[in-house]
């Protein structure tokens, strides 16, 4: 019988406790902290978390998102063969292509990247902004926006017609996330380095994007250090300042509009512990389904039982998506 | 209007008119016709006041863009050009994409050939064999589909007995891998 959730320090003290001789073979095998392991098995059982185990060794297949607002894809993708890539289409992604062959030089230096007419990014993390839906005309906040993927995304999908306020704290990714938007030809926009937390937002926005800070559990193909550089400890840490966030962007969204969370991390206590968390304090927030091809959110975790809206969440998988891991939830304001 | 200002609507008139207007007649265009109504804000300053101003065409009022700069840096829109006091309007990338479709309409741009484009985008000078047209001064350089490459200069140079045209880089859009990230 599955226990209630009482909270993550509860939650995070039975890790220390559920890791058997499985999780710790599979640990050793792959070069993990064994608590890492143990959770997977929990969560996909001893065959699914040896698929995920194994599934973070291969490279992370590259992929593009066209810029259809400077460029007809078409053109874009003749113009790429031309130089000896391959590309095909993600199909539940309208702007995302998977390159299967590499031509001449590096995709991140071709003239037509340059020209600002593509975005080197995971279908995982494109997906997002398709969840969040932004329109033209609307007044948008991206909320921990550099490098600036997913601004230069929300421009592109509101036709550059609107208003997007993009914050972020790091000055030294400041400047890549202006040099991207200004790389990719967007005008309606105004950056705003500072703290997400208190930076003063003047009006109510139709939508707010949330892209947390997180771990980076999702991306140990890009960062195997990541396999062993955090201990639940940092979890807990991490867990707290996404809920304040995520706090925040409910608040400054208008009663009715739209915040999308998300995290590049497998960690439950990153994406369905602190959506759980939030719907056991407020009641002015509704879990909306996000419309994307990914697994549900988990609801029940080490024995305990999560809030189940949060099955209304979306998961991506690398083992089973392909892509980085990914946990995206779309939430509205009722209120 | 004042100079010392960090925060800064441009108006007809006002002491930042003048280097955007002249800019503007270098190219042969009205600067209404350039610029909607563009806002000035100095990034750094001294003792004596700014050092130079970041231009941008901001999506919303002028004003309200400068209230929220008092208490922030703030980048507003799209990046025109740079301005320091007593100098030159220097233009920027995505200037230069604005108003590349006018090319051959209303503005003289430079028009460089695939091979020049390769050697504009990498910061070297560009010569006679590898451009299709070209013109004095501070232009603004396009391929030969009419893509915005930046911004460069047609200068005459002596190469031994003959003068031979080239296009100097002044900022191309190589800039983004070089230091823009």
């Amino acid at each position: 019988m599955p226990q209630e959730y009482i909270g993550i320090d509860s939650l995070l003290a039975k890790l220390r406790n559920i890791v058997d001789e499985r999780a710790r073979r599979l640990a050793e095998k792959y070069g993990y902290l064994p608590y890492m392991v143990a959770r997977y098995i929990d969560i996909l059982g001893v065959d699914g978390a040896r698929e995920l185990l194994e599934a973070n060794e291969g490279p992370m297949p590259e992929t593009i998102r066209c810029n259809d607002y400077l460029v007809d894809c078409g053109d874009l993708l003749e113009r790429l063969e031309a130089k000896g890539y391959r590309l095909e289409h993600i199909p539940f992604l309208p702007h995302g292509f998977n390159v299967i062959e590499q031509g001449i030089g590096s995709l991140g230096a071709t003239h037509e990247y340059l020209m600002g007419y593509y975005y080197l990014q995971d279908p995982a993390s494109m997906s997002v902004v398709y969840a969040l839906d932004p329109q033209p005309g609307e007044y948008v906040v991206d909320l921990a926006a550099a490098p600036g993927g997913k601004s230069t995304q929300i421009l592109q999908l509101m036709r550059d017609n609107g208003l997007l306020v993009a914050v972020e704290k790091n000055p030294r990714r400041f400047r890549a996330l202006r040099s991207n938007l200004n790389r990719m030809g967007f005008n309606s926009f105004i950056l705003v380095l500072g703290d997400a937390l208190n930076v003063e937002i003047p009006l109510k926005p139709h939508r707010v994007l949330l892209d947390a800070p997180s771990t980076g559990e999702g991306i140990i193909r890009k960062d195997p250090s990541r396999k062993k550089s955090r201990d639940p400890r940092d979890l807990a840490f991490i867990h707290n300042i996404q809920y304040r966030l995520l706090k925040r962007a409910l608040r400054l969204v208008r009663p009715g509009g739209v915040v999308v969370y998300s995290a590049c991390t497998l960690a439950p206590e990153e994406g369905e512990l602190v959506i759980t968390r939030l719907l056991g304090e407020v009641d002015w927030v509704e879990v909306e389904s996000s419309g994307l091809p990914a697994s549900p959110g988990i609801t029940e975790y080490l024995g305990v039982e999560l809030d189940e809206r949060v099955s209304l969440c979306s998961r991506f998988w690398p083992h089973v998506h392909g892509t980085e891991g990914f946990f995206v939830c779309r939430l509205r304001r009722t209120a | 209007m004042q100079a010392e200002e960090n925060c800064v609507a441009y108006t007809p008139g006002s002491p930042f008119w003048a280097p955007l207007e002249d800019f503007a007649k270098q190219l042969g265009l009205a600067v209404e016709a350039m610029l909607r109504a563009p806002i000035a804000i100095a990034p750094a300053t001294s003792a004596a006041g700014p050092r130079y101003y970041d231009v941008y065409d901001p999506p919303f009022s002028a004003g309200r863009v400068c209230a929220l700069a008092e208490s922030t840096i703030v980048v507003p829109g799209g990046y025109l050009g740079m301005l320091a006091p007593g100098k030159r309007f220097k233009p920027s990338l995505p200037l230069a994409r604005m108003l590349a479709p006018k090319c051959g309409a209303v503005l003289d741009c430079i028009v460089v050939s695939a091979s020049g484009e390769r050697f504009f985008l990498y910061g070297r000078d560009v010569f006679e064999d590898h451009i299709v047209a070209w013109v004095p001064g501070l232009r603004i350089v396009v391929n030969e589909s009419g893509e915005a490459l930046g911004w460069g200069e047609g200068r005459i140079v002596k190469r031994g007995e003959r003068r031979v045209r080239l296009v100097a880089p002044v900022w191309d859009l190589g800039w983004y891998l070089r230091r823009g990230g």
